[in-house]
């Protein structure tokens, strides 16, 4: 089991990495080449780890299993990148390139290889550890609490806090 | 070049072939007539303002699922997308592409924690969570002014894109068209307000659902096999099997950040998961709502693909106009009973987002703003149907208006419940050290940004390299902000986190 603030901290981290890093690729944009050309690379493997990094910020809990979350979520940005990169990297194909399920390489690698591959394995690994780790019945019970023990007027905040 | 025709084709704003046929006529009638009568019967279920905005609180999964996923469709996922594919090619599917994560992310990032907040506060609106994460009502306020602009826009482009189904298929011209297709979808969300809302969607989605499979399995034969319209595409124009279509790899990527990490700010999903009864039933949410996706989008990739290759193959003349992908293929390629299903179910795409719409609209006039000024309404509930009618007009009229002023608003809808909604509610409801400033930050340079940034845009006094939009500069600015403006005012934290809203985030 790995500690909740450190691998919360790591979300965060390589939240604000991805963000900071999406920011260089667009600035590189306005640049003439060949500093425009890591752009797409740069955007390749920064807007994966922007959502993979939201993952583990919204998914990691204190106390609960998260190595089979980890794992899932290193899977994930490593099929998105790996896909991005590789379409990238490939050469266009030719007239008569072999085709992968009826469909060139690199059509493939994004349809079938960011596309699909990802798709159920993030939800199954959602139902397949949420009664450990995202919510059972004493979270229930423990939020339930917190509301009946909560002021019935909260406190105002500087600019006039809501309270209902 | 591709910048206007993007525009257009995500607006939905050219005409439609005309689709005057008894069997289309007759569907579309009886559709109409189905909507009607579930609007009649939430309207006598609807006696609370919580049945009117959250539907009573008392959704199962299954309907969520389905709800979510109609709501989330346009009817761009079954003219504009396939007509952009068509266009563009695979550079388009980029759009749809990051629901393999999107899904799985609005669970864990999302959903427990709106739906826990429901369990410790009352919570009618997005903004209201915004209100109880930063306890501030200047934070609601903001958030309510951004969804009212960005929800406007929204509503009239859908409400001319209904107006354009609505005379392709009875052939009563534009103007009225579109306030037949107002008045329809205005009287059952007045009467029985997003419950009747989530009733249709439900029957939407399973409309749209089986209509997709059916015409990517016509699309797929008509076109020889997925082996034979890539070969047809190989040999007369390469590039539309490309990764990336006839987008840089820039801009294809750009699709899929701004379409993949917006998607945690949509409020018209969001707001959905007040309304499920129980929090334990999102075990199955992403599952259900992917595959409910999945099978809905296979048109969206299947009528564009296997057109352009009907084109290339000479099967087929050249489109006058990208949007007639969808209406061309059914006509020529489908059983008129299928073409007719499908004509009804862009209607229902349609009609089930605009619903959702006009919900968040009105809850923002009746709940959020007065909220945030103190003066919270003593009758809510009158109050929702008096804005929504209002607001219904409002962007009915500016749909009259078309092309450029529905463009113009239209545009930035996504982009601007992303940028200002993503990082304080969505990063917000999972950092303890996001603060109330950096809240107000982020959705204050998320609202100036894409509102700059696209007026800029629109009106030519700035052009953007190629890749880069509006919405995508947008996101990242606010979010840098939003940890920026934190991290400066790091020590005001835990003095805006109340002790209930900390238990739902720690859980």
């Amino acid at each position: 089991m790995i500690p909740r603030s450190r691998l919360s901290l790591l979300g965060l981290r390589l939240l604000v990495t991805g963000v900071v890093g999406m920011a260089a690729a667009y600035a590189s944009a306005f640049v003439d080449p060949p500093v425009a050309c890591i752009g797409p690379w740069l955007m390749a493997v920064m807007v994966p780890l922007t959502m993979v990094a939201t993952l583990l910020l919204g998914a990691v809990r204190s106390g609960r299993p998260s190595r089979a979350l980890v794992l899932a979520f290193a899977v994930v940005f490593t099929i998105v990148a790996g896909g991005f990169l590789l379409a990238l990297a490939l050469p266009v194909e030719s007239v008569d390139a072999p085709l992968v399920a009826g469909l060139p390489l690199r059509a493939a690698i994004i349809l079938l290889g960011v596309g699909v591959l990802p798709l159920f394995l993030l939800p199954l690994v959602y139902a397949a550890t949420f009664d450990a780790v995202t919510l059972d019945e004493g979270d229930l019970e423990r939020v339930r609490q917190a509301r009946r023990v909560r002021p019935d007027a909260p406190g105002q905040g500087p600019d006039g806090g809501a309270a209902r | 070049m591709i910048g206007p025709l993007l525009l257009s084709l995500l607006l939905q704003s050219a005409a439609l072939p005309v689709l005057r046929q008894p069997v289309i006529v007759g569907v579309a009638l009886a559709y109409f007539a189905v909507v009607a009568a579930i609007g009649v019967f939430a309207s006598r279920r609807t006696r609370t303002v919580d049945d009117f905005f959250v539907a009573g609180r008392g959704l199962g999964l299954f309907t969520l699922a389905i709800a979510a996923m109609a709501s989330t469709l346009s009817g761009f996922a079954f003219i504009g997308g396939p007509g952009l594919v068509y266009s563009i090619g695979l550079g388009a599917v980029f759009i749809v592409l990051p629901a393999a994560l999107t899904n799985s992310m609005g669970a864990w990032v999302m959903a427990k924690r709106l739906r826990l907040l429901a369990e410790v506060r009352e919570m009618l609106t997005v903004p209201d969570a915004l209100a109880a994460r930063y306890d501030s009502r200047l934070v609601q306020g903001l958030a309510a002014v951004a969804m009212l602009v960005a929800v406007v826009g929204y509503m009239a482009t859908n409400f001319l894109a209904l107006g354009l189904v609505i005379d392709a298929i009875f052939g009563t011209g534009r103007a009225p068209a579109i306030w037949i297709g107002t008045a329809i979808v205005l009287a059952y969300s007045v009467s029985g307000g997003i419950l009747a809302g989530i009733w249709n969607d439900v029957f939407q989605g399973a409309l749209m659902a089986v209509a997709s499979v059916l015409v990517f399995w016509f699309a797929l034969e008509a076109g020889g096999g997925m082996a034979e319209i890539s070969r047809t595409l190989l040999a007369s124009e390469p590039e539309v099997l490309g990764p990336w279509g006839r987008l840089s790899p820039l801009a294809a990527l750009s699709f899929f950040f701004v379409f993949g990490m917006g998607a945690l700010g949509q409020p018209h999903v969001l707001h959905k998961f007040f309304m499920l009864r129980d929090p334990r039933q999102l075990k199955w949410y992403p599952l259900l709502m992917t595959a409910a996706l999945f099978v809905t989008l296979l048109l969206f990739v299947g009528v564009g693909v296997a057109m352009r290759a009907l084109v290339a193959s000479g099967a087929t003349p050249a489109l006058v106009s990208p949007d007639d992908a969808t209406p061309a293929f059914l006509l020529q390629f489908t059983p008129a009973p299928l073409a007719a299903l499908v004509f009804a179910s862009v209607a229902a795409a349609i009609m089930s987002t605009v619903n959702s719409f006009m919900s968040i609209g009105a809850a923002a006039c009746t709940h959020d703003l007065p909220v945030a000024f103190g003066r919270r309404l003593a009758n809510e509930l009158r109050w929702g149907r008096a804005w929504t009618v209002v607001l219904t007009v409002v962007a009915a009229a500016v749909a009259q208006a078309s092309g450029t002023l529905v463009a113009f608003l239209g545009i930035f809808g996504w982009g601007l419940f992303a940028s200002t909604l993503v990082p304080a509610l969505a990063i917000g409801l999972n950092w303890t050290g996001a603060t109330r400033a950096g809240a107000v930050a982020s959705i204050g340079t998320g609202l100036l940004t894409t509102l700059s940034l696209e007026t800029l845009a629109y009106v030519k006094l700035f052009t953007f390299p190629a890749g880069v939009t509006a919405s995508a500069i947008a996101l990242v600015a606010s979010l840098l902000v939003f940890f920026i403006v934190s991290w400066l005012t790091r020590a005001t934290a835990c003095t805006t986190l109340a002790p209930d809203v900390r238990a739902v985030m720690e859980v």
